[in-house]
């Protein structure tokens, strides 16, 4: 075991295991220094995972399986862990036996990992033992019994047509309660997903929800496109964050492939993401507004956000950003105009956010609709793993933006806004500082672009690599995971976008609040369904 | 509140001139790509640049059919990096009335090593669809009294529209443009076009993404619920050709392969122009000024 | 009671051509306070007109009330409208009671748009039911009692008698008693006809509308019936405060061509400046929480309590 390759400030971390699980450790890799796997057997996934969070407030993040039976004869299930303080990432590999397809569920201690699991369940076929609650998840209750993530499942398997029973939903029972379904489609112009609230008058005393209504086989598609499609693909796995998602991807490429994106395209990329953040927050705070009905707020948040996209329009050809990203870069380089351009967008948006932050401030009886309504505790949040703007609206002080600086964050100054409130006024304060910081951010960066190429070539990918790529995106952190294929293929994509692991939070925000301010709350968590169900 | 009314009154009316004036939209804007269907040699290399498939062949004794699919587009200007002949325009207002319109071919002689030689003249022939499953029967068969709905949608809806947008699977972008149509720069509702929320008030259905097999019912079910005369909208690159998803082992692909389409509005996601114009399209007012 | 079927059948015809104008201009004047050019003021015109071509789609499960509340609602509002003075004292109908009988009629449309919501079985509708009994289980004592402070005065429950006291010499305009009353009932105007702070009318959020979520399920010439009622419903409350509480250039029972069309000229005038006050309170507020509603109303009710005590206190 050789841990030098270990980035300085990881090293502690892989000693300690290396002391304390050494002799249960398969092997070690460590493809790149923030990077390291742990090789192991799957029953010591629960003490590994406890321990790291005892001792090195290390956090959990992804649990995703991987069939690698045609290489290796198993299924492979990955425990991906974030050392925040250390700046690296730790993955625990443990090899299932197609023999005995079942693995042991940690849902117990982590509630983050309700849903994963049961998606790890569904989509591999691999059964959950100990899971508080194992029916499915990420295939709804109608679907025959298929594993569309293994290798022997075909992406065009023609399913029989949608019957009968969709999903049981639990029953809630007692006196004056009833039920009040709704979806899949809603009223508004957002997406399909299933809500079902137990009530007792106008106050929710329980929220299932059913997501997966937009599962494209997004994750199956990856194994079958080139790399340069690919990226194309990952632009649309939620349309919000296009570039955040893309970058992402293309991170996780560059990462296998050991290539860098030259500065520029570096600083290029992190301007873009500024702006993905900057539009997607103005949305959100004018949303916010209009379902409180106060219009005229929402009305100036729309006007901000056209000009933003506008903006992108004349920066990369798109207005949400799309067709900009690539491997090994960026696709277009700016000349000066388009960067004073850029300058001129942040000058002239400062006084007018300003001013429409001032308007909402003084509104009282907007206020009074914002103040203390879905409150998520810190403590529900942590035990849930909330990411993002909602974990940092409840006490959760990270940013991978802060934590691994990644595009040309290293270059910027960055505040972190954390507030423990956790209603959704905080929630709209947190989306405010953000998009004061972006500006700055984006002043700082255009302000000094390094000169030269925006993109590096990327040969044929080497086949056997893992690499994870991550984005802070405007709603929270992205990772994509791919392990490539000979002949420049991918073997498995894993893509976690924050919705996933936020919507189980929302069901306890909403918990006390009555039905009618379930849309407000609802979106100031504002969740990718795309996002989630992939 | 004398803040709030002067902010408004300050501000102005900000709506943009459109239809009557043309579409704002940068000269950098990627819109629809453009083949020059005389110099194009080899079609290769743009089709296997095509992330879609919306660039495609078919070779056959010595000759070629290329094809390009506009519905299938993304706009992503790949082709245009990988093949001269082809350009992107920034001409987003590209919606049709009719599938076949979205797609362009032509015949080629090809060379020994594979190129285009020359380009057969005459009429291209009618590309071949793409397989996919046969659209089911709908409760009330739109095709049958096609025409005669036709002119009384035109005489109904001319100056009042009630939308439902159904999100049958998109990945959200379009409906980041939809939502886009509300705000004070497109205002929608200077048409008399209104976005609802019950399919029992709605003229048209908006419907965007490749249709998910888990959206398959709801997306009909709505339908069955809007009320005659109605008419149906396809959005995006996914909801007019099934995109980059096509059809696979959770999506059905396309609008069309479920429900009855009228217009369909290409695009990843559509301009909010382009959406505006597919939509008075539908309702036979695109060449309309205000009103 | 004497009936002038000519000017019933003007009353009748002006109060259906009013309507959708009056809620179309409150959108469209709407509109342009949000920086946009907004519909043009007749748009509800040509959105009933479309919808009375329609076809209709009937939910499974419906039964005779769903077929019936929407002509309750239109009729029972039409009706409503014609024991208000439009232009002319008395108005055309005088029903027994008068104030009474317009207070009950409006609360029979209610009652039928409520088992209409109802009736499919809808979780939206039900809830909107529900909450619209809830608010109207505060608004209509409100309303009442603020009509009873001028009824007092006049000796009378009648409208247009009311109307003409009101409208005499003697009476002052500003006394404390009329304005309290006033003021509830604007605030009774903006919950009856679900604006903002109390509803929503240009929400797409099912689970946060009141008036909305009652018309889910209805359709085609049904819903457009459902439609038309409630802006004459709209229409009747705020001529009630225009010409009851302030009736200033409406014409006396023997005018001329001329008078008549003066008091048309005054109605409208008083119609837009109350419009442009329902707008600028929807445009600068958000809407209250829904258990806030009650503790609005029963200001409103306090408001009109007041009203009647002072009026006894400084008479
Ligand atoms: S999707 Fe459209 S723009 Fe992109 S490569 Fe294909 S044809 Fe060209």
């Amino acid at each position: 075991m050789n841990l030098d390759r270990v980035s300085p400030d990881l090293r502690p971390i892989a000693e300690d295991i290396a002391r304390r699980f050494g002799n249960r450790i398969d092997a070690w890799d460590t493809p790149r220094p923030n990077e390291v796997y742990v090789h192991a057997s799957m029953d010591l996934a629960a003490g590994f995972c406890a321990h790291l969070h005892r001792r090195w407030n290390v956090r959990l993040i992804a649990v995703f399986a991987d069939d690698f039976r045609n290489e290796g004869g198993v299924f492979h299930l990955y425990y991906a862990l974030a050392a925040d303080a250390a700046h690296g990432f730790v993955f625990l590999r443990a090899p299932v036996s197609p023999d005995t397809p079942q693995f042991t569920s940690l849902a117990n201690a982590i509630p983050a990992l309700n849903w994963q699991e049961r998606e790890v369940q569904d989509m591999f076929g691999l059964k959950l033992v100990g899971h508080p609650n194992p029916r499915r998840c990420a295939l709804h209750d109608d679907w025959p019994e298929v594993y569309p993530l293994r290798k022997d499942f075909g992406l065009h398997t023609v399913l029989p047509p949608f019957q009968g029973e969709r999903h049981k939903f639990r029953q809630v029972e007692g006196e004056g309660v009833f039920q009040v379904p709704v979806g899949p489609v809603h009223a508004g112009i957002i997406e399909p997903g299933h809500f079902l609230f137990s009530v007792a008058g106008e106050p929710v005393l329980y929220l299932q929800l059913r997501m997966f209504y937009v599962h494209k086989g997004a994750e199956k598609l990856f194994e079958h496109l080139p790399p340069p499609h690919a990226v194309r693909l990952a632009e649309s796995i939620s349309g919000d964050s296009s570039f955040a998602h893309a970058t992402a991807f293309c991170h996780a490429i560059e990462r296998a492939a050991n290539v860098e994106a030259p500065p520029r395209a570096r600083g290029i990329r992190s301007v873009c993401l500024e702006l993905e953040r900057i539009y997607n927050h103005v949305a959100d705070i004018g949303a916010i507004c209009t379902d409180v009905a106060f219009v005229t707020a929402h009305m100036h948040a729309m006007r901000l956000k056209e000009a933003v996209l506008c903006a992108c329009e004349e920066l990369t050809g798109s207005r949400l950003l799309r067709g900009m990203a690539c491997l090994g870069g960026v696709r277009f380089d700016w000349d000066a105009g388009q960067i004073a351009l850029l300058r001129a967008l942040t000058a002239r948006l400062r006084p007018e956010f300003d001013s429409l932050v001032e308007l909402i401030d003084g509104s009282s009886s907007t206020r009074d609709r914002l103040e203390t309504t879905g409150i998520l505790q810190p403590k529900v949040a942590r035990d849930l793993g909330v990411v993002g703007i909602a974990g940092r609206a409840s006490g959760f002080d990270h940013d991978l933006r802060r934590d691994f600086p990644h595009a040309a964050y290293d270059q910027v100054k960055i505040s972190v806004p954390v507030y423990q409130a956790g209603d959704v006024k905080h929630r709209l304060q947190v989306r405010v500082d953000e998009v004061r910081e972006s500006f700055s951010i984006v002043e700082q960066l255009a302000a000094r672009l390094p000169a030269g190429p925006v993109r590096s070539e990327i040969g044929e990918l080497p086949a056997g690599r893992v690499a994870l790529g991550y984005v802070e995106g405007w709603r929270g952190e992205i990772f994509h995971w791919i392990r490539t294929a000979p002949g420049n293929r991918l073997a498995r994509c894993k893509i976690k976008d924050p919705s996933l692991q936020n919507w189980p939070a929302l069901s306890e925000a909403i918990l006390g609040n009555i039905v009618p301010d379930f849309p407000v709350v609802n979106k100031s968590f504002n969740l990718s369904y795309s996002g989630t169900d992939r | 509140m004398f803040g709030i009314l002067g902010k408004s009154l300050s501000t102005g009316i900000v709506t943009t001139k459109y239809p009557a004036a043309p579409p704002k939209v940068s000269i950098r804007a990627r819109g629809r790509p453009e083949i020059d269907w005389t110099q194009w040699k080899d079609a290769r290399p743009a089709a296997a640049a095509c992330p879609t498939g919306a660039i495609s062949f078919q070779d056959a004794g010595g000759h070629r059919t290329a094809r390009f699919d506009l519905a299938q587009c993304i706009f992503c200007g790949l082709c245009a990096d990988a093949d001269p002949a082809i350009r992107m325009t920034n001409r987003v207002e590209c919606a049709a009335r009719d599938r076949a319109s979205l797609i362009s071919a032509a015949r080629y002689k090809l060379g020994d090593d594979g190129a285009h030689r020359q380009l057969v003249p005459g009429p291209a022939p009618v590309a071949t669809e793409p397989a996919r499953p046969p659209a089911p029967a709908v409760s009330s068969p739109l095709e049958s009294i096609g025409r005669q709905i036709q002119q009384r949608s035109r005489l109904i809806f001319g100056r009042s529209l009630h939308i439902r947008e159904v999100d049958a699977g998109s990945c959200n972008g379009c409906e980041i443009e939809i939502a886009g149509l509300n705000s004070p720069v497109y205002d929608i509702e200077r048409f008399g076009i209104h976005f609802v929320a019950s399919p029992r008030h709605a003229d048209m259905l908006l419907v965007t993404g490749p249709v998910t097999r888990n959206m398959e019912l709801a997306l009909r079910k709505t339908y069955d619920a809007t009320p005659e005369p109605r008419c149906v909208v396809a959005v995006g690159a996914c909801g007019c050709g099934g995109g980059i998803f096509g059809v696979n082992y959770a999506t059905r692909g396309p609008v069309d392969a479920v429900i009855p389409v009228d217009v369909y509005v290409p695009g990843c996601p559509p301009n909010p122009h382009a959406l505006l114009h597919g939509i008075l399209r539908a309702i036979h007012r695109e060449q309309w000024g205000r009103i | 009671m004497n009936l002038d079927p000519i000017h019933l059948l003007l009353q009748t015809l002006l109060l259906l051509a009013l309507a959708p104008l009056l809620s179309g201009t409150i959108r469209s004047w709407k509109a342009k306070l949000q920086n946009r050019r907004g519909p043009r003021p007749w748009q509800a015109f040509l959105d009933i007109a479309k919808f009375l071509r329609k076809d209709m789609v009937i939910p499974e499960h419906a039964s005779w009330i769903f077929h019936f509340a929407p002509y309750v609602v239109f009729l029972s509002a039409l009706l409503a409208g014609l024991m208000v003075p439009m232009l002319r004292i008395p108005a055309p109908l005088s029903l027994f009671g008068g104030a009474l009988a317009l207070v009950g009629l409006l609360a029979l449309g209610r009652f039928f748009l409520a088992l209409g919501g109802l009736d499919p079985a809808s979780a939206f509708g039900g809830m909107g039911s529900s909450r619209e009994m809830t608010v109207s289980a505060i608004a209509e004592p409100a309303l009442m009692l603020a009509i009873f402070t001028v009824a007092i005065t006049a000796g009378s429950t009648d409208l247009s008698q009311m109307a003409r006291t009101t409208q005499s010499t003697a009476f002052n305009l500003l006394n404390p008693a009329h304005v309290l009353a006033f003021a509830a009932i604007f605030i009774v105007l903006l919950a009856e006809t679900g604006r903002i702070p109390v509803d929503n009318p240009a929400t797409h959020l099912e689970l946060t509308m009141i008036h909305e979520a009652m018309l889910l399920e209805y359709s085609g010439r049904y819903l457009a019936y459902m439609e038309w009622g409630a802006s004459v419903k709209q229409l009747v409350l705020m001529t009630l405060l225009v010409n009851v509480f302030f009736p200033v250039g409406l014409a006396g029972a023997d005018a001329g061509p001329l008078a008549l069309a003066f008091s048309l000229a005054a109605y409208a005038a008083k119609l837009l400046a109350l419009c442009a006050a329902v707008v600028v309170v929807e445009t600068t507020n958000a809407k209250l929480r829904l258990f806030r509603v009650p503790d609005l109303l029963s200001a409103a009710f306090v408001l009109a309590a007041l009203a009647l005590l002072s009026m006894f206190l400084f008479r």
